[in-house]
């Protein structure tokens, strides 16, 4: 799905070509012209250049955060010491709990220079207690980049129609809508960028795809759970969407499954984003395999095993990130949650890191029997009249598939369901199908396609 | 690929990415753009390039009435298309018309956004000299490119940059001055090793010298000097030893320098084509010892004596249109050069290729001590309102410098006493020189004029 060469839009009269952007589009490709050589640079050398970073953010850290100031003591850090890779593995993990406990004691009394203004977060938490934080204007400009990056990986139309269905927090308007004259700050500067609109993730599924239609979107942007309702409603509907030409998603694990239907009835490729909310991007997809590069310019990304050792490609280990930028509250090693497989070499040529599958968290697996966990994937129950489910684990092998229907369901295709079921949990659990009216979406409006049971203290399920 | 080298970040705490500042961000803001157009098809580099000439001619429409003649004869109205078939009836402009018409080619008014106009005289080394305005833009777009040519060719900006070229003489510089970086994109997107400028018309001993004993990373200079410079230290046994590459401008690069550069010191030389009324014309690839043509600053032609284009292989005039200087619109102007069409170039880069850029000859001037230098005279005619059209010094004799002038008008005995004192001045004591009137000079077989040719043998 290639283009024309993007446009660039000007600000200065009488010059079309080349353009000579604002001061926000200048500063956006002069982020964009270092990260299409730093895709490209010898990973040695883009490690290096992470640990320059993070030299700055420890120094600040420091000097200003008492929290990091005993950590990074005891872990031997002095003030003005390069980082290595000896030293940054001695650093211990933070975790989830720990950010939560912390609160208010990550935060920088004071910043180095200019970060830009603070904002609020609060990461979904879609089951539990959320993580509360501040990011930075700087950390955002960061973020929006690799925003726009995405876009020009994967050489979608800058000019075309972005729609948007996610959660529609301050932004959208009583009905739900929201909309802007471009797809974001750099995007809309740097480039001549089509408009872009948003609907609420909370408006029924029927309302999303009815707007979807009427505005003639190019792209959409959206989770993979919410895209798997609307490719069901439409096919229910006979709604066709001729303008669209790709479909982006974030916010929640997009399993192969879904890959396939969307391919299978709207010919369309995703192109797939790992996001966190305390962190920014972690991976983009490669615009040439389905496998995720590491966004090692904003996010120093490790995957780890059980015994804290980088995972080797093929393996699978938690994720642990260190946003790059953001000063005001520093995030040093922070156990993300989710887990992920890393990856070798990718033939497309960027050096990034590899992540061949996002798995998800921990809370997203499942257990043989044996004790090994393994996270469930492979359900489609893409046929009438199945238009959500959710699989939670209530006792040690044992599975509810709740599941939305259009209409109560016949014997034999409650019996189809279970055997589907049953079949990517590894025929390990007795599956109870109950048919429900909703599957509450969190309010930033993701939902987990699997839950199991917390680990007992035990560790016994 | 080693990988872009650390840029300059413009905030505290901040290594990687960079956030560089307001002149570095848009340096990369145009270099980015760069990076994908040097790669479009030819039809669509082609396309910009006309979309850009198109709002010149409107602007040369509403503000400047001169070119607006020039597009009213080959068909062209406001806000009409430009096509290539109305472009081509556009009559070629020669240095003649710009030295002619002078102020009259100015803009009325130029878009603030532009910034200021500022004056711009060549050194007359392609003929007599021509004078006129640009504005910010230009140089702006100027210092983009000159980052594109330290990009393509992978310079290590840790390190020291020596010019051997005219260094303007205001105040008490001397002969040899520092600034602190090779120049202003560089500087401020990644920082640089300083520049150190030496007078290229003190003797070639003298450079040589100087060379050696700064020994730096990289030499700019005129290609007929750097031979010189060569020469020099090869009878002194020397080589500058950390030099890692030499650039050269301002004249062709002769044959076989190439060579003796890479025999004696062991570096590449990388040509540059430019001139100070255009800008860059084109750049050396970073591949190959041919050009490519700079299309997103300057609308390059190759023309036969037909005024049509040449195909590769072909050589003719050189008319290019600069596509940025609002100020003082040149549509399609006769620079005076020839060069030489290349077939589309190997190394990925769709920009257009120029094999050889020929008609600018050496200028140099051996000194009864030996010294060779480039005879630095211009002065003398570059000043505005100056009554001589177009000037050369010819060494008929040895010492006997016999100056051509076409005046623009009747000079008073006191006029050519001062331009006779002056330009003996520039040469040296033993130099003598006589005014000879002539109606024209004539070009050389290149197609070139040459601001000094010698007759004596060497």
């Amino acid at each position: 799905m290639t283009v024309a060469p993007q446009d660039f839009r000007s600000n200065v009269p009488g010059l079309t070509w080349p353009a000579l952007p604002d001061l926000v589009g200048a500063g956006a490709l002069a982020l964009q012209y270092q990260l299409r050589e730093s895709e490209q640079a010898p990973p040695a050398q883009i490690r290096g250049r992470q640990f320059r970073q993070i030299a700055a953010l420890l120094d600040h850290s420091f000097a200003r955060i008492p929290f990091y100031r005993a950590r990074l003591e005891r872990a031997g850090y002095a003030p003005g010491m390069s980082v290595d890779e000896a030293f940054w593995r001695r650093l211990p993990i933070l975790t989830r709990q720990e950010v939560q406990d912390a609160g208010a004691a990550l935060r920088a009394r004071e910043m180095p220079g200019w970060h830009g203004e603070q904002y609020a977060f609060s990461s979904g938490g879609s089951t539990g207690r959320p993580v509360n934080g501040v990011q930075t204007e700087l950390h955002r400009l960061y973020f929006d980049a690799v925003t726009l990056r995405n876009h020009l990986w994967h050489r979608r139309d800058l000019t075309a129609r972005l729609a948007v269905i996610r959660f529609g927090g301050e932004v959208a308007l009583a009905n739900g809508r929201a909309s802007a004259p471009g797809w974001n700050r750099p995007a809309a500067s740097a480039f001549r960028n089509g408009p872009s609109e948003l609907c609420d993730v909370h408006r029924p599924i029927a309302e999303q795809l009815a707007w979807l239609a009427e505005y003639g979107a190019d792209y959409l942007l959206t989770y993979p759970s919410l895209l798997r309702e609307l490719v069901l409603e439409a096919a229910r509907r006979g709604v066709s969407l001729p303008r669209l030409r790709g479909v982006v998603t974030f916010g929640e694990v997009l399993d192969a499954a879904t890959r396939a239907l969307v391919r299978e009835r709207w010919g369309l490729a995703i192109g797939d984003t790992y996001s966190a909310t305390e962190t920014g991007y972690l991976a983009l997809q490669c615009p040439g395999f389905e496998r995720y590069h590491v966004q090692a310019e904003t996010c120093l990304v490790e995957i780890l095993d059980d015994a804290g050792a980088p995972c080797a490609p093929g393996e699978t280990g938690r994720v642990v990130a260190t946003p790059l930028h953001n000063f005001a509250m520093p995030l040093l090693r922070y156990d993300v949650g989710d887990y992920a497989e890393a990856g070798g070499a990718c033939p497309c040529g960027r050096t990034l890191p590899v992540l061949n599958r996002i798995l998800g968290r921990a809370r997203n697996t499942f257990r043989r029997r044996d004790g090994s966990r393994f996270w469930p994937a492979g359900i489609s129950l893409s046929e009438d009249p199945v238009r959500q489910f959710q699989i939670v684990e209530t006792a040690p092998w044992q599975a509810e598939a709740r599941l939305v229907t259009t209409r109560p369901l016949a014997a034999a295709e409650r019996a189809k369901a279970a055997a589907e079921i049953a079949g990517a949990l590894l025929g390990e659990y007795a599956v109870r199908i109950v048919e429900v009216a909703a599957i509450a979406r969190s309010p930033s409006g993701k939902y987990e396609d699997f839950v199991a049971l917390p680990p007992s203290p035990a560790g016994a399920r | 690929m080693s990988g872009l080298p650390p840029l300059r970040s413009g905030l505290p705490g901040v290594a990687w990415p960079a956030l560089p500042n307001v002149v570095a961000a848009r340096m990369l803001a145009l270099n980015y753009q760069f990076q994908e157009s040097e790669r479009m098809p030819p039809a669509e580099i082609r396309r910009r390039q006309f979309r850009q000439l198109a709002a010149l001619a409107d602007h040369c429409h509403r503000a400047a009435p001169r070119q607006a003649e020039r597009l009213a004869a080959a068909g062209h109205r406001p806000g009409a298309p430009l096509d290539a078939a109305t472009w081509r009836r556009i009559a070629p402009l020669t240095r003649r018309d710009i030295q002619t018409l002078g102020a009259a080619l100015h803009a009325a008014s130029a878009p603030a956004e532009h910034g200021a106009a500022g004056p711009f005289a060549t050194s007359g080394s392609t003929g007599a000299p021509v004078a006129g305005v640009q504005t910010e833009l230009c140089l702006l777009y100027f210092e983009a490119l000159s980052l594109r040519d330290h990009l393509w060719h992978r310079r290590d900006f840790r390190g020291t940059m020596a010019a051997i070229r005219h260094i303007k003489k205001s105040g008490a510089a001397g002969d040899s001055v520092v600034i602190p970086s090779w120049n202003l994109s560089a500087g401020a997107v990644f920082g640089t090793g300083a520049c150190h400028m030496f007078d290229v018309f003190r003797p070639v001993a003298e450079q040589a010298e100087w060379l050696l004993r700064l020994d730096p990373d990289y030499l700019l200079t005129y290609p007929t000097m750097l031979r010189e410079q060569v020469q020099e230290t090869v009878r002194r046994g020397a080589r500058p030893r950390r030099l890692k590459g030499v650039s050269t401008f301002g004249e062709q690069i002769g044959d076989g320098l190439r060579d003796l550069v890479r025999s004696a010191w062991g570096v590449e030389v990388c040509d540059l084509y430019s001139a100070t009324e255009v800008g860059y014309m084109a750049l050396q690839c970073p591949e190959r010892p041919h050009y490519h043509v700079q299309a997103e600053s300057c609308f390059v032609e190759i023309l036969d004596e037909e005024g049509r284009d040449c195909g590769p292989g072909e050589t003719g005039r050189v008319v290019v249109t600069p596509l940025h200087n609002f100020a003082m619109p040149l549509l399609r102007y006769d620079i005076g050069d020839f060069a030489t069409v290349g077939d589309p170039c190997p190394c990925g880069r769709s920009l257009p290729v120029l094999t050889r850029i020929v008609g600018r000859v050496s200028q140099t001037l051996r000194r009864p001590d030996g010294a060779i230098v480039m005879p630095g005279f211009q002065d003398v005619f570059l000043k505005p309102g100056s009554p001589v059209r177009q000037f050369q010094a010819v060494e008929t004799a040895p010492q006997r410098i016999e100056l051509r002038l076409v005046p623009a008008r009747a000079l008073a005995a006191a006029e050519e006493a001062d331009i006779v004192r002056r330009t003996g001045e520039a040469f040296g004591p033993d130099y003598r020189v006589e005014i000879r009137y002539v109606e024209q000079i004539p070009r050389s077989a290149g197609g070139k004029h040459e601001d000094f040719i010698t007759m004596v043998p060497r």
